[in-house]
């Protein structure tokens, strides 16, 4: 995740729309020059999560920065979004950015259903990384009774060994009991060895 | 297995900003992060400036501690964070990340202590007056306030 990213690797932020929420106007006013350094040319800025519902119910967005300093306020619009919000904007990429990273706020960003918590010190370079490592998402979207958002898993290695999976698709790491004998080195070298084909 | 976890849905969704960014034009991720510094380096004397502000406030707080008072500092404090959270501000940012910590545990467990508060609040004052020096002294310093919050943490 934390993969460092070549200096020359070409991006194009140009025609992305981002929404930065900030209750703090300081640091709404620091997040909005990064992001314009970084080329976006649309942002929209809000000052808390109930102007920003307003906004999201208005257009949608391609991308999502919060920060509040109650981490509730932050949670509770993400929570919003995936679950109430208009549909256009359901699976926009959000990411959460702290100063204040306590256990109980990342166990509750995680849960709301935020594709990625960014806790400070932070640097562009950091905030880049993040918002490019979305672009390659590859987990996929849940949706159930308790929870709306991308995989908490990050990285699926299947269920815990001896466990049933909880998902349908879940699949044991455990390989069991071979059900025949090991084959031989000449079957495994005839395997692999260039044969000639007639066609 | 919970009824919730049978009636999941999983898809895959390609958030719009995957095809943007592969969009001929922009600009090299090198030239994006020097852009994105250099604004962060205009922004820096206004940010100093707000969490000098904002040390008055959490200052002016610990003099008249007030009922209603006591509630205002961990946001203030979390502000704070925030915006030092983007420069290179070192004591001053794991300072006021400890009074992050000691709020939000005193809020949790209904109490209040504005000593512990006091120490944490003159410190920032410190820092801000050394210019963020981080030196042996700050590392006591930091070191004092997080004995502070393990023992409030301890408390009964």
């Amino acid at each position: 995740m934390s993969r460092a990213i070549s200096p020359e690797t070409r991006i194009n932020l140009e025609r992305t729309s981002a929404l930065l929420i900030n209750d703090n106007p300081q640091g709404l006013d620091i997040l909005s020059s990064i992001v314009q350094g970084f080329g976006l040319k649309e942002q929209i800025k809000s000052a808390s999560p109930d102007d920003a519902r307003g906004v999201i119910k208005r257009r949608s967005v391609d991308m999502v920065l919060v920060e509040c300093a109650s981490a509730a306020e932050s949670c509770d619009f993400v929570r919003w979004m995936r679950r109430e919000g208009p549909k256009t904007s359901a699976y926009t990429p959000v990411i959460i950015l702290t100063g204040h990273a306590s256990e109980g706020f990342v166990a509750k960003s995680r849960d709301c259903g935020a594709s990625f918590i960014v806790t400070k010190p932070l640097t562009p370079m950091v905030l880049l990384q993040r918002i490019l490592w979305l672009t390659k998402d590859q987990r996929e979207w849940v949706e159930c009774e308790t929870y709306v958002g991308p995989d908490r898993r990050v990285r699926n290695y299947g269920p815990p060994l001896g466990m049933a999976g909880r998902r349908a698709g879940d699949l044991s790491a455990h390989v069991g009991v071979a059900l025949e004998p090991n084959m031989d080195q000449s079957d495994i070298d005839m395997l692999l060895k260039p044969q000639r084909v007639a066609l | 297995m919970t009824a919730a976890s049978d009636n999941a849905r999983m898809f895959k969704v390609r958030p719009t900003l995957a095809d943007q960014i592969r969009l001929p034009g922009g600009k090299k991720v090198g030239e994006a992060v020097a852009a994105a510094d250099a604004a962060l380096d205009d922004q820096r004397a206004s940010a100093v400036e707000g969490l000098h502000l904002g040390v008055e406030r959490l200052e002016a707080l610990c003099r008249e501690r007030s009922e209603g008072g006591f509630a205002s500092i961990y946001p203030l404090a979390a502000n704070l964070a925030g915006t030092a959270g983007f420069f290179e501000t070192g004591p001053f940012y794991r300072a006021v990340y400890s009074l992050c910590e000691l709020t939000e545990k005193l809020g949790a467990a209904g109490r209040r202590d504005w000593s512990s508060v006091d120490v944490h609040v003159r410190s920032l004052r410190l820092i801000l007056t050394t210019g963020f020096d981080d030196g042996p002294e700050a590392k006591a310093m930091l070191d004092g306030l997080s004995s502070l919050v393990r023992r409030v943490e301890a408390a009964p």
